[in-house]
């Protein structure tokens, strides 16, 4: 069954989904859930920060709350109130890639909350933040929770099972869609611009052929099932350099932990003295 | 305040039969009746009730507890039980005492309503803790004598030992030996001191050398891992503090949560209801309301003296403080009353901030290697 991110306005216009409901008011969304299609909802997306959340506290079931802190003075610090919420409700934060978002990822780490990256345009100094966040979310000893998209990748790595960034970012069109503010049904947040075609399910498959037809850079490229065009979907100039620095430093990443873990096996196989 | 489990620090009394110089309580003789107390226990189960919270637990301080007679915890426990029951909520008790009044006629309350498990406070060297008229010389000698009457009737006694001056002059060693050689302790925690509640002389040189303290600490911790870690002895918060590092429990003391407001509450024999018991009973500035006058708990919880309580670490992020720490998940800017009594103001870490890094660090690195040891093993 698909899912559908829609605005608590447009509720009950999606039936025989599942649903992400998302809103500026926590207290809409906790209405929400008292709403007739509640059942449906799997998610609820608080996307500002300047309320107190309490009356999540309130809410009358438990539902997942995925907290999107969107831009740079977003009073990031209040995501302290959500710890409490936390208690009810399994909460995890969304963060936009924006200048300083290091500092949203740590505090939201600290809480021990899953995060997520949401990454739009990328410039260097941004790609530098993020392998900043890469280092702590690979070497802290701290941290107890994912950070994604590191984490999923890395795994990925790990298993030789890769996942595309369209799946851990969860965006993939064949699983899940956005419905802008104003009612539209468009790929993704990221990809409102983007035309989705006849058949949005097909919209990965479709760019990946077009990608390797090419015959282009991804077509060469090492990471691109790992990628699977992700980043050429809403800017087919994209520079990947620094994308593939990150994969990178997962793979090495995951060489290493299995590396050790292989180690640690072998030393208790060994015969104690 | 919402989820699982609550924390109710509850005070059933503020007279004290000790007279320790460093005290943070403003003592008076109220004390809780049983009429009160269940009115007091229902309120607060129509909290939990309200707020979909299923287990508590009750964490008995004074003053000093052991100066109400047994039989008020017996029936106590009754009615608390009987009111949680009817609700479906699990109620646990733990209890705090200087150990002054215990004799075996408390064998039955603590075995039976305190899994046999009692807190106490021992300090070496003592010079603050004594009773009335008596010397710190002769407060220990009776703690101990006290000590060994409730182990030797099966009591697990744990000891809170607060450092002074004279701690550090003496080093590591001698505290260590101190606890765990002559009084024959397996289980202590080390709280730092701070100036809680009326001035007083011995409150003057508080707080502690920071670099002082975090090196007794660190000396400690050394001693203990060659003498007392594999043999059992747990050093509070040494031993949360490496669970923490090698495994991720968060079951860390109150000072390093990152909201004490969202877990623990105190209520004094009056009624009032504050964060702890310094709180409660020496800043009545800081108390959240009354709880044989409010409505509700609830609505009691909503003053704007908890709410500020609750948002320092959210001001201390503003204020640009703890967010470039590599040990903000641990600490989250330390302890409200230690910044407040130093500081005289919420929005200030807490005063041994460079102490609790100079631990975190060393603690993290000893559970890199505890953790590498046991994997070469």
């Amino acid at each position: 069954m698909l899912t559908y991110n829609v605005p608590t306005l447009f509720l009950d216009a999606y039936e025989d989904t599942k649903l992400i409901v998302r809103s500026d008011d926590v207290n809409r969304l906790v209405a929400s859930l008292s709403n007739a299609h509640a059942d449906r909802i799997v998610t609820i997306q608080a996307r500002s920060l300047a309320a107190d959340p309490e009356a999540l506290l309130k809410a009358p079931r438990t539902v997942p709350v995925d907290v999107v802190v969107g831009e740079p003075g977003a009073e990031y610090e209040n995501i302290y109130r959500y710890s409490e919420v936390a208690r009810k409700h399994p909460v995890r934060v969304s963060v936009r890639v924006f200048p300083g978002f290091g500092k949203v990822v740590k505090l939201a780490a600290s809480l021990n909350f899953p995060v997520k990256l949401e990454i739009g345009e990328l410039d260097r100094d941004l790609a530098a933040e993020i392998v900043e966040s890469l280092d702590y979310y690979l070497h802290s000893s701290t941290l107890g929770q994912p950070i994604e998209f590191f984490h999923s990748v890395l795994l990925g790595f790990y298993h030789n099972h890769p996942l595309t960034l369209w799946q851990v970012m969860e965006e993939d069109p064949a699983e899940l869609r956005f419905v802008t503010d104003e009612g539209k049904l468009v790929l993704s947040e990221r990809l409102a611009a983007v035309e989705p075609g006849a058949d949005p399910s097909t919209y990965i498959d479709e760019l990946r052929g077009e990608l390797l037809a090419e015959k282009g850079e991804c077509s060469l490229c090492r990471f691109f099932k790992n990628c699977g065009g992700y980043f050429r979907a809403a800017d087919r100039k994209f520079r990947c350099d620094d994308v593939k620095r990150i994969f990178q430093t997962l793979r090495n990443a995951a060489k290493e932990l299995k590396h050790d873990y292989a180690q640690l096996v072998t030393s208790e196989e060994r015969p104690r003295a | 305040m919402t989820g699982s489990h609550l924390s109710l620090i509850l005070l059933p009394t503020l007279r004290c039969n000790a007279d320790c110089e460093y005290c943070f309580e403003n003592k008076t003789s109220d004390t809780l009746s049983i009429d009160r107390l269940t009115l007091l226990a229902s309120r607060f189960l129509d909290h939990m009730e309200e707020n979909d919270i299923r287990e508590l637990t009750i964490y008995w301080q004074g003053g000093e507890v052991l100066t109400i007679a047994p039989d008020f915890y017996m029936r106590a426990r009754d009615v608390i039980d009987r009111e949680a029951r009817s609700r479906t909520k699990t109620v646990k008790h733990r209890i705090q005492s200087n150990l002054i009044g215990y004799g075996k006629k408390w064998n039955g309350v603590i075995a039976e309503m305190f899994d046999n498990r009692l807190g106490s406070s021992l300090d070496f060297p003592n010079l603050y803790r004594k009773v009335r008229g008596g010397s710190p010389a002769s407060f220990n000698r009776m703690w101990i004598r006290k000590f060994r009457e409730a182990r030797d009737s099966g009591i697990d006694v744990s000891v809170i030992s607060i450092p002074n001056e004279e701690t550090l002059a003496r080093g590591a060693e001698a505290f260590y030996t101190y606890y765990a050689d002559e009084v024959g302790l397996r289980s202590f925690q080390i709280n730092t001191p701070f100036p809680g509640g009326a001035p007083h002389a011995s409150k003057m040189r508080l707080p502690l050398p920071t670099d002082r303290l975090a090196s007794f600490f660190l000396d400690l911790l050394n001693i203990w891992l060659e003498r007392g870690y594999e043999q059992g002895i747990r050093i509070g918060p040494f031993d949360e503090l490496i669970d923490y590092f090698l495994t991720g429990n968060p079951g860390l003391p109150c000072i390093w949560h990152n909201s004490c407001a969202g877990e623990f509450v105190c209520i004094d024999p009056r009624g009032f209801v504050s964060q702890c018991d310094c709180w409660v009973a020496s800043y009545p500035a800081f108390r959240f309301g009354n709880i044989f006058e409010a409505a509700s708990l609830t609505e009691i919880l909503r003053s704007d003296a908890r709410r500020r309580i609750k948002e320092r670490p959210i001001r201390l992020i503003q204020l640009g403080e703890c967010i470039d720490c590599t040990y903000l998940s641990v600490c989250h800017g330390g302890c409200p009353i230690r910044a407040y009594s130093v500081h005289s103001k919420l929005e200030a870490k807490d005063p041994y901030c460079e102490t609790y890094q100079a631990l975190f660090k060393s603690l993290d690195n000893i559970a890199v290697k505890i953790a590498r040891s046991r994997s070469a093993c």
